[in-house]
C-alpha cells in the first residue's frame, strides 16, 4: 500500500485481507464457534466499512485501523507481560495477550471461567445458547470482523444465586509482537440471582489493533458491578464493543476511567429487557496530546419500569479529541421509564476538540427522560480563589479538574480501584505535553 | 398541449455551442408562449422556461442551470427521522398558471365545513376566509389598495419590499450580490432544487440606519398564486437597521402542491437586527397519514457584522412532513443568534426540525429554546447543531429543548450535536421529555376545567417561552391554533 492510495482503496484492501484471513482459519470443532465465524464472515462480506459519510463514525476516522500489518496474526509465542495487580483488590485474573488467552483463575464453586476451546459440556451448551446473541453485527463491521476471525475466547459463567468473588479481565499487548490485529472475545453470563464484580483493564501502548467484543447477559435479579480501566495512552488502536442485556429486577453498574490513544472507540449497548432493571453508567475521561477517544453509548429501554442514570465527565487537553454519543432509546410500551444522562466537558487547550451528542429517541409517553450537556473551561473565579490562597496554578488547575471528575471516580464501587485510579489520572494530568509533531 | 410539445422539441434541438443564438431564441420563445402551464417533468428546458417567463437576466438563468446540474449529481437525503414514499420529481409541474375561476369553489358553501369551523374559531373575518379558501370572488376585497398604502409608507423610509421577480427587474445588482451567498445551491438537495426552479418569493432591503416602520408580512404582499411551492426569500438589513418579518398565517391555507421546498436567506450587517417569525399550518394529511404537505425548507441567516442580531421564531403545526432547520452563522464579533420554536405534531405528522448555530466571531451568543409536542401517532424530532470554531473566543450558547408527549403511540426525539473547539466558550444543553403530568391535570380538573381545556392550558404554559417571542397578534393566534390542533388528541 502506498501513501497515495485513497481511503476507498484502503478499505477495499482491508476487507479483502480480512476475508482471506477468515477463510484461512481451520474449521472449528465447537459448533457455536463455527456458526459465529460463518455468520461473521457473511456479515462482514456484505457490510461496508465506515467511510467519511457514515453518521455513527462522523467524529472518528477509520484510517488508523487500516495501517499495514494490523490484520496480521500476532506471532505465535510471545512473552507474557508482567501485569501488576491493583493493591488490596483481590481478584482472580483472566489474562488475554495479543488476543490469546494466557491465564485463567482456578474454577470455584458455581463459577466457570473457561476458554471456549476447552469448554466442557455445560459450558459448550451455554456458548451455544448465548454466544453472538447480544453483539449485533448488522451495521457494525468490526463486530462482524471479530466474529469472522474468532478462534477462542473466554466464558465467565456464574451459576444461580452464586455470589462470586471478584474477577479481573486483563486485555494486554505483549512487548515483542510486531504490528498485528487481536480480536479478543468474552462472554459473561450471570444466572438468576447471581452477583459478580468484574474489573476490566486494557493495557499496552503499542501500535497494534485490538478489536474486542464483550457480551454480558445478566439474568433476573442478578447483579454485575463492572469497572473498566483504559488508562494507557499511546499508539494503541483499540475498538471495544460491549453489549449488555439486563433482566428483570437485575442491576448493572458500569464505571469507567479512560484515557485516549491514537485510536480508541468504545461502543456500548445496554438493553433493559425486563421490568425493574436498573442501570448506572459512569465515564471519567482524560485525553491529552493527539489522542482520540470516542464513546458510542446506546441505552435501550425495551421493558417498562426500568431506570438508568449515566454520568460522563471529560477533560480534553492539547490536540486531543473526545467524542460522546449518548443515546437513550425508549421503545413503545416501555412506560414508567426514568432515564437520565449528563455529559460535562472541559476543554483544557485551544486545539482540543469535544463533540458531544446526547440523543433521546422516545416512543412511550409515560416516561421521565432528561439529558444535559455542557462544554466549557475551568471557572476562572474558582481558580483565582485558590491562587489567592497560595495554591500554585498547576496545583489549583488539577484540584479543580479532579473535583470535576470526582462525580464519576467516586462512583467506582470498589474503594481499592478508586484509590488506584486517582493517582494514575493525576500523573496523566500533570505529565508534560508531548512535543507536537510537525 | 401540442403547442407545448412543439416548443419542447424546438428547444431540445438547441446546442450549447451557440450561446448567442440560444439567447435570441429564448427571448423570442417567450413571446411565442400561449400556454402558461408546463407539463410535469424537470429538465434544463424547464429551468430556462421559468427563467425566461420571468424575463430574468442571463446570469440568473445560468445560476439556475448550474444549480439544476448540481442537483442532478446529488442524492435524496436520508438522514432525517422522517419516512415518506419516494418523491417523483418528474411528476411535478414546475410552472403553472393561476387556477382558473371555474375550478374554484363558487362560494363558502362549497368549502370543507371542517375548514370553516377552524376559521370561525380563529376569528377570521368572512372575506378573508374566502381568500384563504381560494373562493372565486370577482373583487378580492381591497387587498390591492392595502398593499399599495403599505408600499408607499415603506418607500418613504427607503425600505424595499417586493417580490423576488420584481427585485430581479428593479434591483438586479442587490439580488445578484446576495442571492445564494448564504444558502449556496450546493448546500443541500432541496436548496439546489429550489435554486433551479424557484417560482417567486419576497425581497426585503432595509437601508442603513432605518428602523422598518411596520412589521412586514407576506400576508399583505400580493403574491401571484402558486408561488408557494418553491419560494425564495431574501432579506438584507444594512448597518444599524431593524426589521421584523412575519411569514405565514395561522389559518390553514388551501394549497395544491404537495412538495414545498423553500429557501430563506437573511443578511444582517453591523448593528442590524432581523426578527423572522413563522406560523406554519399547512394541510397535515388525514388521520391515516394520506396526503398532506411535505415541507422541506432551508432557512439560514448570516450575522455578517459586529453586534448584528438574527432571531428565528417559529410555530409549526401543519404539514405532513416538516424538515426545517433555521440557522444562524455568527460571523461578526458580539453577534447574537436566537431560535425559538414550537413544533406540534399530531395524527401521523412527522417533524424533524431544529437549528444550527455556527459560532465564528468572538463573544458571539446564541440561545435555542425548542418545545416539541407529539400527540396521537406523530413523530417529532429536534435536531440541532452548536458549533464553536477555534476563532470564537468567549462564545456562549444555551440550549433548552423540551418534549411533551400526549398518547402512548407517538414519538419524541432529540438529536443535539455539540462541537466545541474553543476552551473559552461555554455551551450548555438541556433536554427533557415527559407527558402532561397527572398532578397538573388533576389540579386543573379539580378547579372545574374539562380535560381538553386543561391540557390546552398546560400546553400553552409549556410553550410560553416561545410565544413570548412572537409579535403580539401572532402570539394570541398561535395560542388559539394550538388549542384547535390539540382537539381530539386528548382523552
Amino acid at each position: 500500500m502506498t501513501m497515495a492510495s485513497t481511503l476507498e482503496q484502503r478499505l477495499d484492501e482491508f476487507t479483502r485481507r480480512a476475508r482471506e484471513r477468515s477463510e484461512a482459519l481451520a474449521a472449528d470443532a465447537l459448533p457455536a464457534l463455527a456458526a459465529l465465524r460463518e455468520a461473521g464472515r457473511k456479515t462482514f462480506a456484505t457490510t461496508s466499512l465506515p467511510g467519511p459519510k457514515t453518521e455513527s463514525w462522523k467524529y472518528s476516522r477509520v484510517g488508523p485501523l487500516l495501517e499495514e500489518g494490523l490484520l496480521d496474526r500476532p506471532q505465535a509465542e510471545t512473552a507474557v507481560p508482567d501485569v501488576t495487580g491493583i493493591e488490596s483488590f483481590d481478584a482472580g485474573r483472566i489474562l488475554i495477550v495479543d488476543g490469546v488467552v494466557r491465564d485463567l483463575p482456578a474454577t470455584a464453586d458455581g463459577i466457570t471461567v473457561t476458554r471456549f476451546a476447552e469448554a466442557g459440556a455445560e459450558a459448550a451448551a451455554t456458548l451455544g445458547r448465548e454466544l453472538g446473541q447480544l453483539a449485533d453485527m448488522s451495521e457494525r463491521p468490526f463486530v462482524a470482523l471479530n466474529s469472522g476471525l474468532i478462534e477462542d475466547g473466554v466464558l465467565i459463567h456464574v451459576g444461580p444465586d452464586v455470589q462470586a468473588d471478584s474477577l479481573e479481565l486483563v486485555i494486554a499487548q505483549s512487548g515483542d509482537a510486531g504490528p498485528h490485529g487481536a480480536h479478543p472475545r468474552v462472554l459473561v453470563v450471570l444466572e438468576t440471582g447471581a452477583s459478580l464484580t468484574l474489573l476490566e483493564r486494557h493495557l499496552g501502548t503499542r501500535a497494534v489493533f485490538t478489536n474486542s467484543v464483550i457480551e454480558v447477559r445478566i439474568r433476573d435479579e442478578a447483579r454485575l458491578e463492572h469497572m473498566r480501566l483504559q488508562l494507557d495512552a499511546g499508539a494503541g488502536r483499540s475498538l471495544t464493543a460491549l453489549d449488555v442485556a439486563v433482566g428483570r429486577n437485575a442491576r448493572y453498574d458500569l464505571q469507567q476511567a479512560l484515557a485516549g490513544s491514537t485510536f480508541r472507540r468504545n461502543e456500548i449497548r445496554i438493553r433493559c429487557e425486563a421490568p425493574g432493571g436498573e442501570v448506572r453508567v459512569g465515564g471519567a475521561t482524560l485525553t491529552r496530546n493527539r489522542s482520540h477517544l470516542d464513546t458510542q453509548m446506546c441505552l435501550e429501554h425495551i421493558a417498562p419500569h426500568c431506570s438508568s442514570n449515566q454520568v460522563f465527565r471529560a477533560l480534553a487537553g492539547e490536540r486531543s479529541k473526545t467524542v460522546l454519543n449518548g443515546r437513550i432509546h425508549i421503545h413503545p410500551g416501555a412506560q414508567k421509564t426514568a432515564a437520565e444522562l449528563s455529559s460535562r466537558n472541559l476543554l483544557l487547550s485551544h486545539d482540543a476538540e469535544i463533540d458531544t451528542k446526547p440523543e433521546l429517541e422516545i416512543y412511550a409517553d409515560d416516561v421521565k427522560c432528561a439529558h444535559g450537556a455542557t462544554v466549557g473551561r475551568l471557572d476562572e473565579r474558582a481558580l483565582f480563589y485558590l491562587r489567592s490562597r497560595g495554591v500554585a496554578e498547576t496545583q489549583a488547575r488539577m484540584l479543580l479538574s479532579f473535583a470535576f471528575l470526582t462525580a464519576v471516580v467516586d462512583a467506582f464501587p470498589v474503594a481499592a480501584v478508586r484509590d488506584a485510579v486517582r493517582p494514575v489520572l493525576e500523573a496523566a494530568f500533570l505529565a508534560p505535553a508531548e512535543a507536537s509533531r510537525p | 398541449m401540442s403547442e407545448t410539445a412543439n416548443q419542447k422539441r424546438d428547444v431540445d434541438g438547441d446546442t450549447a455551442i451557440d450561446r448567442h443564438l440560444e439567447r435570441e431564441y429564448e427571448a423570442g420563445w417567450v413571446t411565442d408562449i400561449e400556454s402558461d402551464t408546463l407539463p410535469p417533468g424537470l429538465d434544463e428546458d424547464v429551468v430556462r422556461f421559468i427563467s425566461a417567463k420571468k424575463n430574468e437576466p442571463e446570469w440568473m438563468t445560468e445560476w439556475r442551470l448550474e444549480a439544476y446540474r448540481h442537483w442532478l449529481t446529488m442524492d435524496h437525503p436520508k438522514w432525517a427521522h422522517v419516512h415518506y414514499p419516494k418523491i417523483d420529481f418528474n411528476s411535478i409541474s414546475y410552472f403553472s398558471a393561476p387556477r382558473s375561476q371555474e375550478d374554484r369553489p363558487k362560494s363558502l358553501d362549497e368549502v370543507d365545513p371542517e375548514l370553516l369551523r377552524t376559521y370561525e374559531k380563529l376569528g377570521i373575518p368572512l372575506h378573508e376566509q374566502e381568500m384563504l379558501a381560494g373562493v372565486a370572488v370577482d373583487a378580492v376585497f381591497d387587498s390591492v389598495s392595502v398593499a399599495t398604502t403599505f408600499r408607499s409608507k415603506l418607500a418613504e423610509s427607503g425600505v424595499i419590499f417586493c417580490s423576488i421577480s420584481e427585485a430581479l427587474q428593479d434591483y438586479p445588482e442587490l439580488v445578484r450580490k446576495y442571492m445564494g451567498s448564504i444558502v449556496p445551491y450546493r448546500d443541500n438537495y432541496f436548496a439546489a432544487l429550489n435554486s433551479a426552479v424557484f417560482s417567486d418569493g419576497s425581497f426585503v432591503y432595509i437601508p442603513e440606519g432605518v428602523r422598518c416602520p411596520m412589521e412586514l408580512s407576506t400576508y399583505f404582499r400580493i403574491n401571484a398564486e402558486n408561488t408557494g411551492q418553491f419560494e425564495r426569500t431574501l432579506i438584507i438589513a444594512e448597518e444599524g437597521s431593524h426589521v421584523s418579518y412575519l411569514e405565514g398565517c395561522t389559518a390553514p391555507q388551501r394549497d395544491e402542491n404537495q412538495l414545498h421546498a423553500a429557501v430563506v436567506e437573511l443578511v444582517a450587517h453591523k448593528n442590524a437586527k432581523i426578527k423572522y417569525s413563522t406560523v406554519q399550518n399547512w394541510y397535515p394529511g388525514d388521520s391515516e397519514g394520506r396526503g398532506g404537505i411535505y415541507n422541506f425548507v432551508t432557512k439560514r441567516g448570516l450575522c455578517a457584522g459586529e453586534r448584528s442580531h438574527i432571531s428565528w421564531t417559529q410555530v409549526e403545526t401543519g404539514s405532513a412532513i416538516t424538515w426545517k432547520y433555521p440557522s444562524v452563522i455568527l460571523r461578526g464579533d458580539d453577534s447574537v443568534g436566537e431560535f425559538y420554536s414550537v413544533a406540534l405534531a399530531r395524527g401521523r405528522q412527522q417533524a424533524d426540525t431544529g437549528t444550527k448555530m455556527i459560532h465564528l466571531g468572538k463573544n458571539t451568543r446564541s440561545t435555542i429554546i425548542s418545545k416539541g409536542i407529539s400527540a396521537v401517532r406523530a413523530e417529532n424530532s429536534y435536531r440541532g447543531l452548536v458549533r464553536i470554531s477555534p476563532s470564537a473566543d468567549g462564545a456562549r450558547n444555551f440550549t433548552q429543548c423540551d418534549s411533551l408527549l400526549i398518547g402512548d403511540r407517538c414519538g419524541a426525539h432529540t438529536f443535539p450535536y455539540i462541537e466545541s473547539r474553543n476552551p473559552t466558550a461555554t455551551v450548555e444543553h438541556e433536554a427533557t421529555t415527559s407527558k402532561v403530568s397527572d398532578d397538573q391535570l388533576f389540579l386543573c380538573r379539580q378547579r372545574g376545567l374539562d380535560p381538553e381545556k386543561a391540557v390546552s392550558m398546560i400546553v400553552n404554559g409549556f410553550c410560553k417561552d416561545v410565544f413570548r417571542e412572537l409579535p403580539m397578534e401572532f402570539a394570541v393566534e398561535a395560542g388559539k391554533l394550538l388549542e384547535i390542533s390539540l382537539e381530539g388528541a386528548v382523552g
